[in-house]
């Protein structure tokens, strides 16, 4: 503390001065500070008696009743290991959901409820009649974007839904039987989810690429959900649903 | 002040990769092998033992939970600090939305006498600093931590982490020089860098 302090002395002083105003300091200031404070003695204050005794003191065990004993240890250890029995590892969901086929074998269909999985149900008729007269149209081109639409929305939700349990902890039932309670809620709040969904997609895209890992989570599930919505896999009553939406007869072949 | 050998990390490794694969008894030899030292970081950032014994089993809730996020790219040791760092600054926010508006942080005052350090006031001192000054601090001072760990543990860059060590020990040297610190503002996130 003898020295007279240079100009990378002051340099370093203001950049600390800037950091306690709460000024935004440039990296490069604080990498030169840094080599400063490292190698000057005055400034690191290392040959100073003070900061020794201060750093002394500091190294010291905290006093008695700041300390914990074997016991504590133990029963916190306890209380800790209790309250992971319920807990699932986000690990084990990461490789539940790596481990689900991004795609599925021929001629499997992915389990949406039960609806319209039939072959003699009126949905298959239709599938078979669209199939042979390949009337699609214009039904199909929308049903297409609706389709990857609702798909991307699809992804989004299972991306946020991986990603916020990432980010929250909350645990996988949860979030199982939340969906499961959204498969028997009203029309109208299933529309205006719906139409949350389509909004937030792109949010939760972007949340997802940023988070390449969460991709890689989801990677299955968004394989998927893109395939899902093919005009070919809809039920009866998802096809009058789209063309209800599209403006056109419902039950139109 | 604890020295973990590089076995004791691979050690962690093998451990963590078991308890990802659904082996939950490797989880309890982690708690068992790192909580001494999360409970050592969390009295010196909270001042209370109780506040640490929380914090403590937080850390290790949320560490089971997010087990899957490790990637050894630092130390799972580092890896356990940020997020018991991460709990103390939670604990702290909790802390001051049961604190009345107007309530004002004391002045510390009588540090010193002559040369012996009053460590309890230099505790109350430790607890007046910014949080990424303070958690350097502590985790240069007593866990021996290299810059570049400290930098992992508290987001960030090993520079950074060295600056915010060393505007620490300034500070507590102009507050011991003082007589104490000033009636200053509460701690805040201000002051770090």
């Amino acid at each position: 503390m003898t020295d007279r302090p240079g100009p990378d002395c002051e340099r370093a002083d203001e950049a600390l001065a800037a950091i306690d105003r709460g000024d935004v300091v440039a990296e490069p200031e604080i990498a030169a500070a840094a080599r400063h404070l490292d190698g000057c003695a005055r400034c690191s204050g290392r040959d100073d008696r003070s900061t020794r005794a201060i750093l002394e003191a500091l190294a010291q065990p905290p006093p008695e009743e700041l300390r914990a004993d074997d016991a504590l240890f133990a029963s916190s250890r306890e209380r800790v290991m209790a309250a992971i029995a319920d807990e699932r590892v986000s690990g084990d969901g990461r490789r539940r959901l790596e481990s689900r086929p991004a795609t599925l074998p021929p001629g499997a269909r992915a389990d949406r409820g039960g609806r319209g999985s039939s072959s003699t149900s009126p949905a298959a008729d239709r599938r078979d009649r669209d199939r042979r007269s390949g009337a699609s149209g214009a039904r199909s081109a929308a049903a297409a974007a609706l389709g990857f639409a609702a798909g991307v929305a699809l992804a989004a939700v299972v991306m946020t839904g991986v990603l916020r349990e990432r980010v929250r902890g909350e645990p996988e039932a949860d979030r199982i039987a939340s969906s499961a309670e959204r498969s028997r809620e009203p029309a109208d709040r299933l529309a205006e989810r719906r139409a949350r969904g389509r909004a937030t997609a792109g949010v939760g895209m972007a949340a997802a690429v940023a988070d390449d890992d969460a991709w890689l989570v989801a990677g299955g599930d968004v394989a998927t959900a893109l395939r899902a919505p093919s005009l070919r896999d809809l039920s009866a009553e998802e096809l009058d649903e789209l063309d209800r939406e599209l403006g056109l007869d419902p039950g139109r072949g | 002040m604890e020295r973990r050998a590089p076995r004791d990390a691979a050690d962690d490794r093998e451990l963590v990769a078991r308890v990802a694969g659904g082996e939950r008894a490797a989880f309890g030899a982690l708690v068992e092998r790192h909580q001494r030292m999360v409970f050592a970081l969390a009295v010196r950032m909270t001042g209370s033992r109780d506040e640490a014994l929380d914090v403590m089993q937080t850390t290790f809730l949320n560490a089971f939970r997010r087990i899957g996020e490790f990637r050894g790219d630092a130390s799972f040791k580092t890896w356990l600090y940020g997020i018991a760092l991460n709990e103390c600054r939670m604990h702290h926010r909790r802390a001051q939305r049961t604190v009345a508006l107007d309530a004002v942080a004391e002045p510390v005052a009588a540090v010193a006498a002559g040369d012996e350090i009053d460590r309890a006031a230099l505790a109350r001192l430790v607890a007046r600093l910014p949080e990424k000054q303070r958690a350097a601090l502590v985790l240069r001072v007593t866990e021996d931590l290299s810059f570049r760990e400290i930098g992992a543990a508290i987001g960030s860059s090993e520079a950074a982490a060295k600056v915010n060590y060393f505007h620490a020990v300034r500070k507590l040297r102009a507050w011991v020089a003082a007589g104490g610190a000033p009636a200053a503002a509460p701690r805040s996130d201000r002051g770090e860098s």
